[in-house]
Formats: structure tokens, C-alpha cells, sequence
């Protein structure tokens, strides 16, 4: 994959990322509406590519001024990821040098792999996620809409211990899928449909939406270093 | 998620904005749904965040935070 490819891969999926997300607030109060029509109008250009580098730098002061909105990032990692991906998009575009370009653009991958393994170490080092004892009260008292019938999985030990391990081994195990482009793209098919399954069942879309953007950087950084090897 | 990231920022270090955030939004709710009769008759709001934590195999309940308490908006108004 190209790094103009990707870029553009990019430019789409956080397009629609961003449209999905702002379409969410259109019910919300005034001041938050006008903040998020914005964001759609430019979400749209970046998805027909308009413009697209200053498109990105807008919709980055318009992330700034949704921050002091919020007084932080109000949706957690996917707000964080959402701003990452902004700044190294806009860093790429700016760059004065094809490879600071490539600097820029890998360290969108090179976080997106962080993203994963980190989240695997502190769960791996907590005893509570070991026994499975951490997912058992997610679902009990998680304070994300989870449905009277999926809090029962709380009472499915055995599963939430083995779903637990499932979720820390392939976190801890998602860098090594980068030594060939087989493995990355099953790690990244894994990956998405944990993502989905978090948005279905805590609804935390935004998490899919918006990490799926990062992928296309993490398939061209791939091929990038490992594939001329 | 925000409500959520309100009350750990309750919890954390209280701000005015994290409670006047909360507020508004349960008030909207509140004015959105006419079924609850005895909802509907109450004249103040006051939230308060209950933090559950497992300490060893005990669950332990410890409320952190009360709001203030706010007049509620004169449904028969709106």
C-alpha cells in the first residue's frame, strides 16, 4: 500500500468517523449543535477531498475548541485517538520532506501498535483481569448501557476468565503480527470485531469507528519496514 | 461517556463544570419524560455519586460526591 493510498484510506474513514460522531449530537443542546454542524460540513470535504490538508488543520482548532467545550476529552481514548490521528495527518501534510512525512505518518502506526499492547500490560499485571474477576464486574456494575441480559454473563466465570485472557493475549501479542502482512491483516480483523463487539455490547462505537481510521497507516508502516526485508 | 467523565472528574478533583454538566443533563431528562408522576410533581434536583469498589472479596458502597440542589425548571410550561 502506498503512503498516498493510505493517506487518502485515512482521510475517509476518519470522514466518516467524524460524520458518525457528529450526527450523535444533533439532538444535543445549541451551543454543542453548531460545534458538531461544523464538524459534519467538514467531515464531508474531507470524505470527498476537498482540500484536505487545511481541512484537517480546521477540524483540528475545531477539536481544540471541542476540548475547552468539554473542559477535556469527553469520550475518552476515542476522543484522544481522534486528535492523534488529526495532528499526524496534519503534521504530513506539512512536512517539509517526503521522509519526515513517513516520520509522521509512522507514528500514527507506532501508537495505534501502543494502543493495544499497553492496554494488554496493565490488564496482564492486574490480578483482578488475571482471574477474570475485572471483566466479571464490568459487566456488573459497568456504568455503560449494558442490558439486564448481558449482566448474567457475570455469572459465567468461566467464560469471562477465558474471554479475559483472550482479550490480554492478543493485546500483548498485536506487535509481533507486524512480521508479515498475513498476520497483520488478521490481527486487524480480530481487532476490529473487538471493537465491534465492545460497541454492541457497551456501546462504545466510537472506539470502532474511529480506530478502524488508524488501520490503513499500520498496513502501509507493515509493508513500510518489513516488507522490503 | 461524558456524564461518566463528569462524575470521575467529580471524584478526581470537583469542578463547577463536571456538576453544572450532570445537572443539565438529568434536568433535560427529567423534562423530557412526563410518564413519572411522582417525577413530574417534584420541585428541586440533587444528584449524588455512589462509588462501588471490590476491597479483597467485599464490595464496598461510599457516596463521593453531593450536588447541589437545584430548582427544576415549571414543567406545566414547557
Amino acid at each position: 500500500m502506498s503512503m498516498d493510498y493510505a493517506i487518502r484510506l485515512t482521510e475517509i474513514l476518519m470522514g466518516f468517523a467524524f460524520a458518525q460522531q457528529s450526527i450523535e449530537h444533533f439532538i444535543s443542546q445549541a451551543s454543542e449543535r453548531y460545534l458538531y454542524i461544523i464538524r459534519l460540513l467538514l467531515a464531508v470535504m474531507l470524505i470527498i477531498g476537498f482540500q484536505t490538508a487545511w481541512v484537517a488543520v480546521l477540524l483540528l482548532l475545531l477539536g481544540l475548541a471541542i476540548l475547552h467545550r468539554f473542559q477535556g476529552p469527553y469520550n475518552g481514548g476515542a476522543d484522544r485517538m481522534s486528535l492523534l490521528i488529526l495532528c499526524c495527518l496534519c503534521l504530513v501534510y506539512f512536512a517539509p520532506t517526503q521522509r519526515w512525512q513517513e516520520v509522521a505518518f509512522g507514528y500514527l502506526a507506532f501508537q495505534l501498535v501502543l494502543s493495544y499492547f499497553i492496554s494488554g500490560w496493565v490488564k496482564v499485571v492486574n490480578k483482578d483481569w488475571r482471574n477474570g474477576r475485572a471483566l466479571r464486574d464490568v459487566f456488573l456494575f459497568s456504568a455503560y448501557p449494558v442490558s439486564e441480559s448481558l449482566r448474567q454473563w457475570s455469572k459465567s466465570a468461566r467464560l469471562l476468565m477465558f474471554m479475559s485472557w483472550g482479550v490480554m493475549l492478543f493485546e500483548l501479542l498485536f506487535p509481533i503480527s507486524l512480521l508479515s502482512s498475513a498476520s497483520l491483516g488478521v490481527a486487524l480483523f480480530i481487532a476490529a470485531t473487538f471493537h465491534f463487539a465492545n460497541a454492541c455490547l457497551f456501546g462504545l462505537n466510537r472506539f470502532f469507528w474511529i480506530w478502524i481510521s488508524a488501520y490503513p497507516s499500520i498496513l502501509w508502516f507493515q509493508q513500510r519496514i518489513f516488507a522490503t526485508s | 461517556m461524558f456524564v461518566v467523565s463528569c462524575a470521575e472528574r467529580l471524584i478526581d478533583q470537583p469542578t463547577q463544570h463536571s456538576e453544572d454538566e450532570i445537572l443539565k443533563r438529568i434536568i433535560n431528562d427529567l423534562v423530557g419524560d412526563v410518564s413519572n408522576i411522582q417525577l413530574n410533581s417534584a420541585t428541586h434536583l440533587q444528584f449524588r455519586l455512589l462509588v462501588v469498589e471490590r476491597i479483597g472479596t467485599e464490595l464496598e458502597q461510599e457516596v463521593f460526591f453531593y450536588s447541589r440542589i437545584e430548582p427544576l425548571p415549571d414543567r406545566d410550561a414547557s
